[in-house]
């Protein structure tokens, strides 16, 4: 959920929670104060009455005030009531409806025989006023919020503009690539905080990610002196006079120095796709690449007597750097070479985006990790566990795609290079 | 003929020395810049094999010493560092070639034997060894003076037994040097006993002697 949702829900809930609260609440409140008003207005009409009263002399003229004057009423009472106010459905003839009336019934003394007196006043144009109060002040409320809305946005907009900023360099930012994370410099405390926090890690991992890449170069630098000298040394060892079983021993080691040195080669080879040692780049043909890496491994295809079904576009034209594209197709091809069944077909295509290739073979136990290093099925076939890593790096490098499947008992490879 | 090896490690530059004296060639060593200056200054080579990376500077300095003078002996680089810009630098310096550590001394032995031919032979470039004879420009092969059609793998393979004569020759450096890197397509050797197999027919059907010896589990040795 995004934060502005968030607080705009917030404030959503808390307003509606206090417009349902608050407007009884405000209604009350005004009600008793305009009730309070007109209690005493009713008592001053009280008095305006008495002031009056000392002119009408019998219960003749009293009738003929009442008449005249609807809101006094009297009567006469045998013994004094205590005074009180309240409020009365008061039915009007000319409405043919009911209208509310404050009532004040007090006790008064006239010609010396204690009378009811019962001051009232209407209540409507009151009621009216208290009701349009309520209604402007439930349309502020909502304006409020409309406007609280309105601000929230607005402020998510510029306010929390460094933080999609950050949050957006972050997700670009390769640490094989970019060199370093341009953070923006906010006059928020908080996402300068944020920036600076970001800055460091990424400076930390950098370095460790450099000496990580540059031990990797340099230990495979290293080691390829004594693997020269232990290459020398083995061929010189094979001149001198061996028996059978020495001769033997001497083989195994050469072989396992060729494997050490063929892995130390790929280990450069990766360490320099890394340091993007391979940056020019050409118009290649695709399809005569493949066709040549074809005819080098013509002896190999025929040893194993593989047959090879190729559907080549021979227009394909790319803009990429050759060397890379030749190790990227030659990992590929070797691959399908030595891993077919003898005698089984290893089909290839090239369209105008997409080059695949399809060789036999049973399923792979651990499809997901085949492009990490060193990642063999077989621990212990000779190859380094360095090829579909590289065809990775390549792909990487280049910006192409390799996806891997297998389907109806083959491997599937398909690159995309558009 | 004289060949000076320019390589601060003293192992592999004794290594190389002990491979090539067996060829009968005339080592020296050089293990800086200095001394590789000095002797150079001071001799003629056949033949300097240089490392690039030596402890008091860049062994390009004798390359670039060597063409002032115009002493352009065949210069073979021998490098840990397999980069192209490297590689393209030293023959545009006047290097013949560049080898990438690790190799195989017999790998080493078939480029310095091809440099000294070229050196030796200006032009009629003759190699012979008994009653076969090749000749390297038109890559044919006779023997008792009639030509042999060998495949150009075939070609390859004697031409590397014959480079490094009376020493015997790993299968790994031969299939190094027939398929290059592409070696380790092959899971085994068989093509190089395909091909070798091929080799000694054909040579035995021209009515030449069998030079080629199988050193069990090691490779071959070609000897009189």
């Amino acid at each position: 959920m995004k934060l502005l949702i968030r607080t705009v829900r917030n404030y959503a809930l808390v307003s509606a929670l206090l417009f349902i609260l608050s407007t009884p609440l405000f209604y009350w409140a005004i009600y008793s104060l305009v009730i309070r008003q007109m209690d005493a207005s009713l008592i001053e009409h009280k008095s305006d009455f008495l002031e009056a009263a000392q002119y009408i002399d019998t219960e003749a003229e009293l009738n003929k005030h009442q008449r005249m004057n609807k809101e006094f009423s009297v009567k006469i009472i045998d013994t004094p009531l205590a005074d009180r106010f309240y409020t009365e459905e008061v039915f009007d003839s000319a409405k043919a409806e009911y209208h509310p009336y404050r009532i004040y019934s007090t006790t008064i003394t006239l010609h010396s025989q204690p009378h009811e007196l019962r001051v009232r006043e209407s209540m409507v144009s009151s009621k009216d006023l208290v009701s349009a109060i309520v209604s402007i002040q439930a349309v502020l409320l909502v304006l409020l919020f409309i406007a609280l809305v309105l601000i929230n946005r607005q402020l998510s907009n510029t306010i929390w503009y460094p933080f999609y900023l950050i949050v957006n360099r972050l997700k670009n930012y390769r640490i094989d690539k970019d060199t370093s994370l341009q953070l923006p410099t906010s006059s928020t405390l908080e996402f300068r905080d944020l920036s600076e926090a970001i800055d460091l890690l990424i400076q930390k991992n950098k370095s460790t990610y450099l000496a990580q890449k540059e031990f990797t170069e340099n230990a495979s630098h290293e080691m390829q002196t004594p693997l020269a000298i232990l290459n020398g040394k083995i061929d010189l060892l094979m001149q001198t006079e061996l028996s059978e079983y020495q001769a033997e021993l001497i083989g195994s080691i050469q072989h396992s120095t060729a494997r050490l040195s063929k892995l130390n080669r790929n280990l450069l080879l990766l360490a320099k796709i890394d340091n993007q040692q391979y940056n020019s780049k050409e118009s290649i043909n695709l399809s005569s690449v493949i066709t040549a890496l074809l005819d080098q491994f013509e002896e190999a295809i025929q040893q194993r007597s593989l047959q090879l079904s190729s559907a080549l576009d021979t227009k394909v034209l790319i803009k990429s750097n050759k060397a890379l594209v030749e190790i990227l197709m030659s990992n590929l091809l070797t691959n399908a070479i030595r891993y077919s069944p003898a005698g089984s077909v290893i089909r290839l295509k090239l369209t105008a985006s997409t080059f695949t290739i399809q060789n036999d073979g049973t399923p792979f136990k651990n499809p997901a990790s085949i492009f990490n290093r060193f990642s063999k099925e077989d621990q212990s076939s000779a190859g380094t566990g360095l090829g579909l890593a590289l065809v990775k790096q390549v792909c990487s490098e280049l910006g192409f795609d390799i996806r891997y499947a297998h389907q109806q008992g083959r491997h599937i490879f398909t690159l995309r290079f558009d | 003929m004289k060949v000076l090896i320019v390589e601060d490690e003293k192992e592999l530059s004794n290594s190389i020395v002990q491979y090539l004296r067996q060829e009968s060639y005339v080592c020296e060593v050089a293990y800086t810049v200095r001394e590789a200056l000095e002797k150079v200054a001071l001799f003629d080579y056949d033949c300097i094999l240089l490392d690039i990376s030596l402890p008091d500077g860049n062994g390009l300095k004798i390359l670039e010493s060597l063409k002032q003078e115009s002493k352009l002996e065949g210069v073979i680089i021998i490098s840990a560092k397999n980069s192209v810009d490297d590689r393209i630098k030293g023959l545009n310096l006047g290097a013949d070639d560049y080898l990438t550590k690790p190799f195989h001394l017999s790998e080493l032995g078939a480029r310095v034997s091809a440099i000294i031919r070229r050196k030796r032979f200006d032009g009629k470039n003759q190699l012979m060894f008994e009653e076969i004879s090749i000749d390297l420009l038109g890559k044919n092969t006779q023997v008792h003076g009639k030509p042999v059609e060998l495949t150009r793998k075939e070609y390859d393979l004697l031409l590397f037994l014959l480079s490094n004569k009376k020493r015997v020759v790993s299968k790994n450096a031969i299939a190094e040097h027939l398929s290059g890197d592409e070696a380790e397509i092959f899971d085994n050797f068989d093509f190089i006993y395909a091909h070798m197999k091929n080799l000694k027919k054909k040579l035995h059907d021209a009515g030449c002697h069998d030079y080629i010896k199988t050193v069990y589990g090691l490779g071959y040795k070609l000897e009189a």
